[in-house]
């Protein structure tokens, strides 16, 4: 069944809970989808290895202050360790790590603000440094010795550059999943 | 107004049974947390169970990374030929040069092809450097800060095993690990826990190529006094088993201060690699020495005993035959 909401002012609210319901899954099915698209063999320099699970971070990030109760703790762990699987890192590293930036966001989105885009942007880039010094740290006691921090480090800025196209799509599907909830005028009931 | 409050979907929420009140934490998330810690530590002593689970999860995730991973393969070839076409100009110079060089050592290599040829007619000696091989595509790039490996869509059903040597057109990338039913991850020459024992030089001098993340890993373990030259070829050299001696890896490309190569694979910008079914028929190269469960070793010594057994170097019937003439030698002995 196809509902186009824009056009019909005449949609029943049972017709807007099943579209609620529906659009329910979407951050949770983007975000997996987005973590399965980047850690595919795109050929990334060896200076870049950190970027493609720092874009899921950045996901993550932009999700959790947009839409705080769409996106359960369950799921970003369990993409974390997909993440873990596929890069072949210690089980649980990434989870940890997304885990995070997941607690950082959820704090986020109880400020009161409405540049939610640039608000979003100015607190991904210190939380960005923070987890990566987390990151860093937890590899460094993994192996028990100091390691390079110079990827890491080029990766974060990497990940600055692509991080407002990734809040600009999420706040595009997020307007998207809200329209018709606020424009559905008169239910049919009413007329 | 608080984002919390705002939101439209906290009721839909609630009906999914997700708690909009007191969603910046609590309990669960510390919970979780603490089990991404504790999987960390259970990686780090290399439990059985976190390594059986990897597993199981790329055999699931398999047909999913298959389909999604063409568009990734047919950019990265795109991406390729584009870079050719830019550099086309000036590579036209440097070929014309390389084509006079190759020329003069086409000439040379059929000179020795014919003397090598003659020398093993004279010794009798029968060509031993023939492997069977299955190719695979890569289908998950697992670069990260811990390790640098691949995920092929090959595994056991094509026969292959831990610790089989893959190749590209260039030469060596790396060898095979966690050989699952479908799918097998590939250790990548400048992954950390690579070690592959080498010849360099003129004088064939032995070291071992370690792995260092970086893209130009070090040969370690090289006899004292020793002066390679840039450019030198490097060479898998046999020792230990595990790789077939002169499979290519590439040249010196630094001398001090310590001594580096430059890969001929590009590690970073691999698509189809091809799998050597090279190894011992023995039963420890085909079950994963890090595998501790008891039952999931036992079973996979038993399949790799049953292969071994499907897979006989000589026909049934010449078999028989031989059991038979050394029963009669042994009759004979024993007879008075």
């Amino acid at each position: 069944m196809s509902v186009k909401w824009n056009k019909s002012p005449t949609a029943s609210a049972a017709e807007v809970r099943s579209y609620r319901s529906w659009t329910f899954f979407v951050p949770g099915l983007t975000l997996l989808v987005f973590a399965l698209l980047v850690t595919l063999p795109w050929g990334l320099g060896p200076e870049l290895t950190y970027v493609p699970p720092l874009l899921i971070l950045t996901m993550v990030f932009a999700w959790t202050v947009r839409r705080p109760t769409l996106m359960p703790g369950l799921l970003v762990f369990l993409v974390g360790v997909t993440v873990d699987v596929v890069t072949a890192s210690p089980l649980g590293f990434w989870a940890f790590l997304f885990l995070c930036g997941y607690a950082i966001a959820l704090h986020v989105a109880r400020l009161d603000f409405n540049w939610r885009a640039l608000v979003i942007l100015m607190a991904y880039i210190p939380s960005s440094i923070a987890i990566a010094v987390v990151a860093w740290g937890l590899t460094s006691a993994y192996f028990g010795q100091p390691t390079d921090w110079t990827p890491l480090y080029e990766s974060v800025k990497a990940s600055w550059l692509v991080a407002p196209l990734l809040v600009f799509v999420t706040g595009w599907i997020s307007h998207r999943m809200t329209k018709p909830a606020k424009s559905h005028g008169p239910t049919q009931a009413q007329s | 107004m608080s984002v919390l409050r705002a939101d439209p979907y906290s009721r839909a929420a609630r009906t999914w049974g997700v708690r909009t009140r007191g969603v910046t934490g609590g309990v669960t998330l510390f919970a979780l947390m603490f089990t991404s810690l504790a999987l960390m530590a259970m990686s780090r002593l290399n439990h059985s169970w976190v390594h059986d689970m990897r597993g199981e999860l790329v055999e699931v995730m398999l047909p999913t990374l298959e389909i999604v991973s063409v568009p990734a393969i047919r950019l990265q070839q795109m991406r390729r030929k584009v870079g050719a076409y830019v550099k086309v100009l000036s590579e036209i110079d440097r070929l014309e040069q390389q084509n006079e060089q190759l020329h003069r050592w086409e000439a040379r290599a059929r000179e020795l092809e014919r003397e090598i040829a003659r020398y093993r007619e004279l010794l009798n000696a029968k060509d031993t450097r023939t492997f069977a091989f299955v190719t695979g595509r890569v289908v998950a790039d697992g670069r990260g800060p811990f390790s640098r490996s691949v995920i092929l869509n090959i595994g056991s059903n094509e026969r292959i095993r831990d610790g089989y040597p893959v190749v590209n057109g260039n030469g060596l990338v790396g060898r095979t690990l966690n050989a699952g039913a479908t799918a097998s991850r590939v250790l990548l020459l400048t992954d950390p826990n690579s070690r592959v024992p080498v010849v360099f030089g003129a004088g064939e001098t032995r070291g071992v190529l370690t792995g260092d993340t970086t893209p130009t890993p070090p040969i370690k373990f090289t006899p004292q006094n020793v002066r390679p030259a840039i450019g030198d070829e490097v060479r898998t050299s046999g020792h230990g088993g595990l790789f077939p001696p002169g499979l290519s890896i590439g040249t010196i490309a630094q001398t001090s201060p310590a001594l580096r190569v430059k890969l001929y694979a590009d590690t970073d910008r691999i698509d189809f690699v091809s799998v050597l079914l090279f190894g011992q028929p023995t039963v420890g190269n085909f079950v994963d020495a890090s595998t501790q469960n008891r039952r999931v070793r036992s079973k996979a010594i038993r399949t790799a005993t049953k292969d071994l057994m499907i897979l006989p170097t000589r026909p049934t019937g010449a078999l028989r035959k031989d059991a038979a003439a050394r029963r009669a030698v042994r009759n004979r002995r024993r007879a008075p």
